[in-house]
């Protein structure tokens, strides 16, 4: 009997609108959620038109001139009127220059009622010139001029992404810079998205002499400015790489071949060119690769493991290829990992793994996650170096980084087997508990890790770059609870208030 | 312990920064007008600037308001209302009829005591009051063309009701040249001895004389209907040397107003007697307006007029006052350091 082969259908195989399909020959399309129902297609409406507050003080004084006009018009109608009826008494003409006994509609005075009103439409025409029609006109061209000047301005370039001020449309000109406050719930939301790899803690050792610029303060405050100088002279000695500030000579350019735990260092950095799911884009006339990530920190790892030897540089649905180092031979050897399962990464689970087989056939778990929950799932066993690297830890938290804790196990056949049954099984059932029958199979695999390390990853702050002082905007950030280990506050602390257009 | 990812984070780039100092070809040009760094002219107003600025316009202006005063002062003018008194006193409660009967002789005797000496040349004015020339319909009601080119005498247009008469066209046509000022004077000096002789040459603009009115238009069937509104024509001459007819048709903006009548080339003495025999023919008792003649001498700044320099003694000793008042608020209430020093407070960081 054939079984049929069965996949599951979870919000990863969702393409949602301006999604981008990568590494796919073919799809089986599957329409499901449409109509006018679905909250994309509700909250799909008519952009509305902006108007600057200068455009509604115009309007308003359009209308103002208007009403003065109308009201002109009309008591200059009613003296017409009265002053074209006297024009007549008992037959006999007062101002007879105007022949007022021989007229035309428009100043008879037997009908005055009528070329009163006449005279109104007249006055009308005639006082036109109140209303400043061509003001618009001249305000459109102020405009005009002003956006070439925004997008003429140096100070709003940005010299990173190379990336000038652009005014798409010259109507909210003068709206620039109505931001006076920007509230956020913790201050980790300030930063500039981006992380650099500054240490690390192989197998006990720490590595990296970075400073951080937590570091760089409290040596300030202390009075010691060794520190911050023999950190101003290394960032300046070498070619500065987006994501990595990882300076150590005893494992860079290849020389961790030599260190007494290279098997370790082996596998660590094999683990971050692994464990991730990065895409890579090589840059067709320069060569170079970058990478797209989800977040900026795995981005950043890849990138350390690059830089250390482990380039990973494709990936396919089903394997991830790397150029590693040899330490055999000292050579570049190209390696490629057969992508089994990947478990992903949630505010839950609070960690990641991938399951890959090499090109021997044997299959790897690799894993990496907070410390709080990768700690209690290593292997009793395996003690040499845990609590060196938990202080390592607890000091790199100390200078304000962001660490993760690097292990891994190897699996036998027979154990990948039962969990790809188990797994597959509860990722294509369609019950309510899905989720956590999924969870229940990967907790089963996730045991008996064998501890390699600790990553540190510093934010690049974009507080820094903000010139409070300058631009007169103030920040209001509430401290997450859960840094402090405290109940939430029952009150915000925010009071102020952000204007918008 | 900090999260491990950061929440919405999107897609980020690791790509080498070493390429991207390569391409800058994004970035503005540099040029003082284009980052707006042109010098220009900011004025501070300290209280010292403002009053010594008050003070300057006060000391230009109030020289000029008393120049202005004084020369309208030197005018002599002589201001003469005839209407009523040339009624005769039986016809009183009924002068409409007075005026429209052409039977009855209209002349009309007045005396002036001249009080100053009056030079050269002396100005004929008369003056109307309720008499509006600026009334839409009789503003409209003519045709330039008609009055500029004789091929165009049947170009009426504008012109009703006095557009035709007879059935034959009118020129000059229209309501205003229809009711043409028609009051004459002359005048003796002395009991009766010296007759003041009228110049009426040159009482118009000459750029209407020249342009506005043409030189082969001739007057045509002027006042041949059933109602005659003001004075004849001569048919003889053309439209440009009928001076009185343009000085007519010169529109006056407002209901009160003088018109030129001629000018007098003689010197009057103080004390002088100057009898005027006047023909009192124009109708102003309809609308109930007045009728006033003018003697008048002309200043450098034209007749005698005293708003101007009014106005600018009056805008003067106004600076001189708010400067007064500047400079004792500035002792009372001495400014401190912090008004003129240009600084502002940052927000504060609130967390």
């Amino acid at each position: 009997i054939e079984i049929e082969e069965q996949y599951p259908l979870s919000p990863q195989q969702i393409l949602l609108r301006d999604s981008k399909l990568r590494n796919t020959e073919y799809v089986y399309g599957v329409v499901i959620f449409t109509g006018h129902d679905t909250k994309v297609m509700q909250n799909a409406m008519k952009a509305p038109s902006k108007r600057s507050k200068i455009e509604r003080k115009m309007d308003r004084i359009i209308y103002l001139l208007l009403s003065a006009l109308v009201l002109i018009s009309v008591i200059g109608s009613v003296f017409f009127g009265i002053t074209t009826r006297d024009d007549l008494q008992d037959g006999r003409p007062k101002r007879w220059y105007l022949r007022p006994d021989d007229s035309t509609i428009y100043f008879k005075p037997t009908k005055a009622a009528i070329s009163a009103i006449l005279h109104f439409f007249t006055a009308m025409m005639l006082y036109g010139n109140f209303i400043p029609i061509s003001l618009y006109i001249s305000i459109e061209i102020v405009k005009l001029l002003q956006a070439l000047f925004i997008n003429q301005d140096i100070h709003m370039y940005h010299e990173e992404t190379d990336t000038p001020a652009h005014a798409r449309t010259s109507n909210l000109n003068e709206e620039l810079g109505q931001v006076d406050t920007i509230l956020t719930d913790k201050t980790g939301t300030l930063t500039c998205n981006s992380m650099e790899f500054i240490k690390c803690s192989i197998a006990g050792t720490a590595y990296g002499r970075g400073i951080t610029e937590v570091e760089r303060a409290m040596a300030k405050r202390k009075g010691s400015p060794l520190i911050a100088d023999m950190a101003s002279n290394t960032q300046g000695s070498q070619a500065a790489i987006k994501g990595f500030n990882f300076t150590d000579e005893r494992v860079m350019n290849g020389n961790w071949v030599s260190q007494p735990h290279s098997g370790v260092i082996q596998m660590f950095l094999r683990l971050l060119a692994v464990c991730h799911t990065c895409i890579p884009e090589v840059d067709e006339e320069s060569g170079t690769i970058s990478y797209e990530a989800e977040s900026p920190d795995e981005a950043a790892f890849v990138v350390a493991a690059r830089e250390l030897g482990f380039t990973f540089y494709q990936r396919t649905q089903t394997g991830v290829f790397l150029h590693e180092l040899d330490p055999s031979s000292g050579k570049q050897v190209d390696r490629s990992y057969k992508l089994l399962h990947v478990l992903e990464f949630n505010s839950a689970r609070k960690r990641m793994s991938v399951i890959v087989r090499n090109e021997e056939g044997k299959i790897f778990l690799f894993s990496k996650g907070a410390d709080s929950v990768m700690f209690e799932r290593l292997s009793s066993s395996d003690c040499a170096y845990r609590e060196v690297t938990q202080d390592h830890i607890n000091e790199y938290a100390d200078a304000g980084l962001r660490t993760l804790v690097l292990a891994y196990r190897q699996l036998d056949e027979a154990e990948y087997a039962n969990f790809d049954r188990k797994f597959t099984a509860a990722k294509n059932s369609v019950s309510a508990d899905r989720d956590e029958m999924i969870e229940e199979a990967a907790d089963l695999l996730e045991r008996k890790l064998i501890l390699l390390g600790a990553t540190a990853v510093e934010f690049g702050h974009a507080l820094r770059q903000f010139s409070v002082r300058s631009t007169g905007v103030g920040v209001s950030a509430r401290r997450d609870a859960r840094d402090l280990h405290l109940p939430p506050p029952s009150q915000s602390h925010s009071h102020s208030q952000t204007t918008s257009t | 312990m900090p999260p491990v990812n950061s929440d919405g984070a999107g897609p980020s780039s690791g790509e080498d920064g070493s390429a991207a100092a390569v391409k800058k070809r994004n970035r503005p040009k540099y040029h003082r007008f284009t980052q707006q760094e042109l010098q220009a002219c900011k004025p501070i107003l300290i209280p010292q600037t403002v009053i010594l600025v008050l003070v300057f316009v006060g000391l230009i202006f109030i020289p000029i308001g008393l120049a202005c005063i004084a020369a309208s002062n030197k005018v002599v003018e002589l201001v003469d209302r005839y209407d009523t008194k040339c009624v005769p006193r039986n016809m009183l409660r009924n002068k409409v009829a007075f005026i429209q009967n052409s039977s009855i002789d209209k002349t009309c005797t007045r005396v002036f005591k001249v009080p100053k000496d009056m030079k050269k040349p002396i100005y004929i004015y008369y003056q109307l009051d309720k008499f509006y020339q600026n009334h839409r319909r009789y503003v409209k009601s003519l045709n330039d063309m008609q009055l500029r080119n004789p091929k165009k005498v049947a170009d009426t247009q504008y012109c009703s009701p006095e557009a035709t008469a007879n059935g034959r066209p009118i020129v000059p046509c229209g309501l205003i040249a229809w009711s043409l000022f028609n009051d004459t004077y002359s005048f003796t000096r002395g009991h009766g001895n010296e007759t003041l002789r009228v110049n009426k040459d040159g009482i118009s603009w000459k750029s209407e004389r020249n342009r506005r009115f043409g030189k082969n238009v001739y007057p045509k069937n002027f006042q041949n209907g059933t109602l005659i509104g003001g004075g004849q024509l001569n048919p003889s001459k053309p439209l440009s040397e009928q001076e009185d007819l343009i000085v007519w048709m010169r529109i006056a903006a407002l209901p009160t107003f003088r018109k030129l009548y001629g000018r007098i080339d003689m010197d009057l003495q103080a004390g002088d007697r100057v009898e005027v025999t006047m023909q009192n023919n124009y109708n102003s008792y309809s609308f109930n307006g007045k009728k006033s003649l003018v003697l008048s001498t002309a200043g450098w700044l034209g007749g005698k007029n005293a708003f101007l320099g009014r106005a600018y003694a009056i805008v003067g000793l106004a600076c001189f006052l708010l400067a007064l008042l500047l400079a004792l608020l500035y002792f009372v209430f001495p400014m401190r350091e912090e008004h003129l020093s240009l600084h502002y407070t940052p927000a504060r960081l609130v967390r």
